[in-house]
Parts: C-alpha cells; sequence; structure tokens
C-alpha cells in the first residue's frame, strides 16, 4: 500500500488544540469568541501582521494595532451598532509584492454564530465601530453581501457552550496554511489559505482562498468554494472548484468513486484536487492544491490513514489532510 | 510548449484505409477480416479459428480465416465462423473470442467479442462456438450475445483503421473511422490496469465502444464511456467501470463543463481517465476506483474536429470524440471521409496524471 508523496514540508505544532467551554449551560459566546481569537492569533503567529482592528470598547484605528487582546475583546452587533473587525496581511501572498488582506467582521444580527470575511489585495482602509473598513477590488468570501454562519452550527441555533478541538497546519514555506475546527465529530469551519501548486503561467495571483463551515464534495467540489484574483484583462476575482477523480454514474462527480472503499482491498483512494473556474472571463483550471485529497464520502472524521501504525493523514470531513505520524486528530 | 510525458512508448499504425466495395454487406465482411488480421499484427497469435466449414482444435494455432468467403455468419443452429486470439502479456492466458453468430440476427453486421480473462476458450464446432467459463461479453446484447461493433453499416462505406500496441504489449487499441460520416464509430481496447488495487486477481480492462445501425455520432464520447459503465473487468467475476476523468467536477468531467479554451492561456483542457467501478449494489460485483489508463485523456467537449492533433508543433496526440490519443507526430489523421490537418493545443501542465499507487487502507478513530 502506497501513500501519496507528500510535496509540502508541514508544520504540525498547532493541531490538537482543546478549546474548553466557559460552563456548563453557558452560551456558545465564549466558544466562538476563542475559536475566532484563535484564527487570529495563528495567523499572526505565522508572520500575518494586523492593520487595524476594532475590539468590544469600541476602539479602532487602521493603524498596525491588534486591539483582540483577548477572546473578551471581539464583540458581535450588525450593521449600524458596533461591532469588531480586525484586519490582517500576509506579506507577498501571491507572489512578490501581492499583499494580502483578510477582513474579518463580526456583523450579526443573531450575534456570535455568523460573520463577514472579506479579502482584497489592496489595503483595507477606513472602518469605525458601525462600519466595516472597505478596499478597492475587496471579495467577500464568507457571506454574500451580508452575514453567514462561519461554522456549521446553525446561526439561530440555541445549543449552549461546548468542547472543541482546534487545528492549524501550515508549511514550513508559509506558503499553505489550514485552520479547522472539530467538534463532536464533526467539522465546525475550515479556514484555507493557500498558494495553488502548478499554477498557469498566466495566473497573475495564483493563490486561494476559502471559508468553509463543513470539508466535503458538497462544499468543495459541487460549489467554487475557492476564491483567487487574477489581474489579466478582466480583471478580478474568480471563484474555484475543486475537481478530483469521478464518473457520473448518478447525480455527482463523486458518485462510483468516492462513496466507498475499495471493494478488493478495502483501501481508499486518494484523490488528487485541480482547481477549476467558471467564472467568465477566468474560465479554465489554472492550478491544483497542495497536499489535499478528497476521500469516499464514508469516512469519518478522525479515521486517519494507514491503518497500522502513525497517523500520516487524517480524515476531516470527506478530504485527507498530512498528520504529525504521531497524534489522532482529536474530534470529540 | 512542454506536454504530457507519455507513460508507454508507442507502434502507431494510422489510416489504414479499405474503399468502400459499394455494397454495405461486403463492406462489413471486409471490416471484420481486418479486424482480425489486426489483431493478429497487436500482440496476438491465434489460439484456434473456424472457417464455418474448418474448425479447428484449442491452440492448434491455425489461421483459417484467409478471406472473407471463410466468414459465415449463423443465427441457428448451421454453421458459423469464429476465431480464438491469444495474448499472453495482458493477461497469462488471455483470449479473445470473436463469432459471426447471434440468436437473434444473422447478420454480418453483427459480432460477437468476447474475452476470457484467464480461463481460456475451449471446445467449438462448425455449428457451435467456443465458450470459456471466465467469458464476458463485449460486444452489445447480453451474455454470449453479438452486436455491433462498429458502424453504421446502413450504408456502404469504407472504414479507417488506426492502431496502438504499447512496445511491452500491455495496451492494444483499434479505433475505426468510416467514410458515412467523419466520426470514429468503433473502438476495441484491451490493456492492464495501471496501478489496480492490491490483490486484484486479473488486473486488466477489456472494452468495445460500438455504433449502431444509423448511429452517426461516434462512440467514443462522454455518453457512452464515461456516464455509463461500459469497460469491462474481471476479479473473480465480470464487472463493470466507468472511463472516469481524473479532475471532475459538479455533475461530470472538466472535458464537460469547460467547452472552450482556458481564458488565462489559450489551450483546451485535458484529463487522464481513472477507471471506477460503481456501487455493489449496482451493475457490477466490484466497486470503487480499480486503476488507470495511462496515456489516454478525456478532452473538452467543444473540440468538434475529429482527428484533430495536439499541439500545433509536435502533433503528438489525436482527438477521436471525446477522447485523446498517442499520434505519431507526423500523418495526418483519417477521419474516415479525408485528412484532417486541424490542430489545437492542450494545456500541458495541469492535468493530474497518475501518480501511483494512491490505495491507502483506513484506521478508525485512534
Amino acid at each position: 500500500m502506497a501513500l501519496p508523496a507528500v510535496t509540502k514540508v508541514w508544520d504540525f505544532s498547532g493541531i490538537n488544540q482543546r478549546l474548553k467551554r466557559q460552563a456548563t449551560g453557558a452560551t456558545t459566546l465564549n466558544t466562538f469568541r476563542q475559536l475566532l481569537w484563535k484564527i487570529k492569533s495563528t495567523l499572526v503567529g505565522w508572520g500575518w501582521t494586523v492593520r487595524g482592528s476594532c475590539n468590544t470598547a469600541g476602539v479602532y484605528g487602521m493603524d498596525g494595532v491588534d486591539r483582540w487582546i483577548t477572546s473578551a475583546d471581539l464583540n458581535w452587533s450588525s450593521w449600524s451598532s458596533p461591532s469588531g473587525w480586525i484586519v490582517l496581511t500576509k506579506a507577498n501572498a501571491a507572489g512578490a509584492g501581492k499583499n494580502l488582506d483578510l477582513m474579518i467582521w463580526l456583523d450579526s444580527p443573531f450575534g456570535h454564530t455568523a460573520g463577514q470575511v472579506w479579502v482584497s489585495y489592496s489595503a483595507f482602509t477606513g472602518g469605525t465601530t458601525s462600519a466595516r473598513p472597505t478596499a478597492a477590488g475587496e471579495k467577500q468570501v464568507l457571506g454574500t453581501g451580508s452575514y453567514a454562519p462561519w461554522t456549521n452550527i446553525s446561526i439561530s441555533a440555541t445549543i449552549t457552550d461546548f468542547n472543541c478541538w482546534f487545528h492549524a497546519i501550515q508549511s514550513t514555506d508559509n506558503e499553505v496554511q489550514r485552520i479547522f475546527a472539530t467538534y463532536n465529530g464533526t467539522i465546525l469551519f475550515n479556514l484555507s489559505l493557500e498558494k495553488a501548486q502548478n499554477p498557469v503561467s498566466a495566473w497573475t495571483h495564483p493563490f486561494v482562498c476559502a471559508w468553509t463551515t463543513e470539508i466535503t464534495y458538497a462544499a468543495y467540489n459541487d460549489v467554487a468554494a475557492f476564491w483567487a484574483y487574477d489581474a489579466n484583462a478582466t480583471a478580478g476575482w474568480m471563484s474555484l472548484y475543486a475537481a478530483t477523480a469521478g464518473a457520473k454514474s448518478l447525480a455527482h462527480g463523486e458518485t462510483g468513486m468516492a462513496t466507498m472503499s475499495n471493494s478488493i482491498d478495502g483501501a481508499h483512494f486518494f484523490g488528487d484536487i485541480g482547481l477549476v473556474s467558471e467564472t467568465t472571463g477566468k474560465k479554465g483550471r489554472h492550478g491544483q492544491l497542495y497536499d489535499w485529497w478528497f476521500l469516499p464520502t464514508a469516512v469519518l472524521t478522525g479515521d486517519s490513514y494507514p491503518s497500522t501504525g502513525a497517523p500520516q493523514f487524517i480524515a476531516a470531513g470527506q478530504c485527507a489532510f498530512p498528520w504529525d505520524s504521531i497524534n489522532p486528530l482529536r474530534t470529540v | 510548449m512542454p506536454l504530457p510525458v507519455f507513460q508507454k512508448t508507442w507502434t502507431i499504425t494510422p489510416n489504414d484505409i479499405t474503399a468502400t466495395s459499394g455494397v454495405a454487406a461486403t463492406d462489413a465482411k471486409n471490416a471484420t477480416l481486418k479486424l482480425k488480421n489486426k489483431l493478429l499484427g497487436l500482440g496476438f497469435t491465434t489460439g484456434y479459428s473456424c472457417s464455418s466449414t474448418v474448425a479447428g482444435t484449442v491452440n492448434d494455432g491455425v489461421d483459417r480465416w484467409a478471406t472473407t468467403a471463410n466468414l459465415v455468419w449463423n443465427s441457428t443452429t448451421g454453421v458459423r465462423s469464429w476465431y480464438v486470439f491469444k495474448n499472453t502479456t495482458i493477461g497469462s492466458n488471455f483470449q479473445v473470442l470473436i463469432k459471426c453468430y447471434s440468436t437473434t440476427n444473422a447478420s454480418v453486421y453483427y459480432l460477437g467479442i468476447e474475452v476470457s480473462p484467464s480461463a481460456g476458450f475451449t471446445g467449438g464446432s462448425t455449428t457451435t462456438n467456443p465458450t470459456a467459463t471466465d467469458a464476458i461479453t463485449l460486444t452489445q446484447g447480453t451474455t454470449g450475445e453479438s452486436g455491433w461493433w462498429s458502424g453504421p453499416w446502413s450504408v456502404a462505406a469504407g472504414f479507417t483503421f488506426h492502431t496502438w500496441v504499447s512496445t511491452d504489449g500491455e495496451h492494444v487499441r483499434i479505433v475505426i473511422c468510416t467514410s458515412a460520416n467523419t466520426k470514429p464509430m468503433g473502438l476495441i481496447m484491451f490493456g492492464k490496469l495501471y496501478n489496480p488495487p492490491d490483490g486484484h486477481a486479473t488486473p486488466a480492462f477489456y472494452a468495445s465502444a460500438y455504433s449502431s445501425w444509423t448511429e452517426t455520432n461516434g462512440y467514443l464520447r462522454y455518453a457512452d464511456l464515461y456516464e455509463a459503465a461500459n469497460v469491462h473487468g474481471y476479479n473473480g467475476g465480470g464487472y463493470l467501470m466507468h472511463l472516469g476523468a481524473h479532475e471532475s467536477y459538479v455533475d461530470g468531467a472538466i472535458g464537460e463543463r469547460q467547452v472552450a479554451v482556458n481564458d488565462l492561456t489559450g489551450y483546451w483542457p485535458i484529463s487522464p481517465c481513472v477507471l471506477i467501478a460503481p456501487s455493489l449494489l449496482l451493475l457490477s460485483n466490484q466497486s470503487g476506483v480499480m486503476g488507470e489508463i495511462p496515456d489516454l485523456w478525456w478532452a473538452s467537449t467543444g473540440l468538434t474536429v475529429e482527428g484533430t492533433t495536439f499541439d500545433t508543433a509536435t502533433r503528438q496526440m489525436v482527438l477521436w470524440n471525446n477522447l485523446i490519443f498517442p499520434w505519431d507526430g507526423v500523418t495526418n489523421p483519417h477521419n474516415g471521409s479525408a485528412e484532417v490537418t486541424t490542430t489545437a493545443d492542450v494545456d500541458p501542465t495541469l492535468p493530474i496524471s497518475p501518480a501511483g499507487n494512491r490505495f491507502v487502507p483506513i484506521s478508525d478513530d485512534l
């Protein structure tokens, strides 16, 4: 049984971080604050810089100051009411001088279960306690013109605070970064910020961003969940599908390949992933993902590969990621 | 522009043209005889055969199909012709039976093409067909039946054979074009599974994509092979596979959804093939990815000129329907009606090529 060849060298120091619930019966606010604060802290730890921020106290500025000092500094509200935000910058994300700004806005009438995430290759400016920063050529990657749930927990859910696990992996060259969380055996969200593998040479900004609330065929293969910019003639953003091995036997490309283990050896096929756009003016297959594979849909989050010995890969949703070969993926 | 690196070295015999006789039935007989001769030139040897008047015995090695006069069709208990071929490279005892027989129709336009992955054909006489315990019927119809294998035969037409055999003998392909139109109307393909799962007893695939009486659109299409499970395999029992694409999304292959050149590069997409057996509940006694096929790619449906070669400079690949095959880099492909000089450029840098065995056993939560 040959394992897939891993292209990148990975830093697994951010996996299996336990986020404990506040108290029995408490609201989920504490957990959600911790999660978003951990995302910010992880990105900063990976070299992203803070361009500006706004905290619970309504103090804000696009001045390079990180006002999300603790998770308590995160405040959700809707539209004209005070709400927090932060702008992070990844220098040279898509190549020399192509810096990516990521803006997280805690905008939601439902509180902490929803928000908005925007990206831009020009700097975000402005922003107050009641208005988000904006940037020329910005693109919303979570939500469509409004707030959206940023985890797989419904924005109107009334569940109480819960324990969960936070996982962050990045390639040691800083080019590929993934952050996801697990809860009760499922995926809470996945933030993917990564350079494309083998991009077509004409693609000016070969870097993709996605924020999804599951890691499934439905999220990435049936929907163009990755966003990327290209400055060619019709400059702008394109959405990209994650294409993988399949054949049409029923409704989806994955059907037939992916629903089951191989009947002969019981093993799972790791499907490489291509990035394909149907955006007008940007159509075509433009690259691949590094070290990310589709799996049979029957897998369970937390399963690992190979079947014996160290877990070199883990199943997260319906996909496989490289893993540290030491620790199982914590999910419950 | 770099192009995909072939995984095999190929001996390609393009454009073997037989003009129409002016009589459809004669053309069909000529095509049948030519099919026999082609297989003998592609690494197959004669097992034994029957000319309708003389039936051989297992492994006598005698070719009794010298001319079309030796080809007799029947639909009853009467005399008929048949031919057993052997190939010890695709399988240690891989055999192919071609029989001019059908219980439903003795038409010269029908053939029965069966394979025996390992058991081998035995028996047969001038009035009975050889049989094999592991026989798989490739042509249209139910098990053991005959059916269409190329065409259309409704009109008199010449035909053009294009053949491929890898230098290691593991892969044999035949594409048949007809002067009745400009489409490839038949495909016969045998080969070893590339990167099969461990434990596959007879890791090979067998396919015949066939035309019908009046079909004019060719039969190497997504509809025939990607969307339908028409490629056969055998592992203690026959099973069917889709000719999948390494890159598929939403509801189809990249070539079905990307029907124009890449906006950023100006190149057409191609995708290597992967063989996928559908659910155990459907059609098959096996399921999952069974392996890959080297040097065969799905094309974009936006490419519509049969015989288009890729790329413009090297012409090292050729389009037949929705599939792309290796080409000799020199010859203008003949689509059955005329030579084709159209060229196009495909995007070579991105196809996800077969990357080796990636079947990985799973462990439940640790």
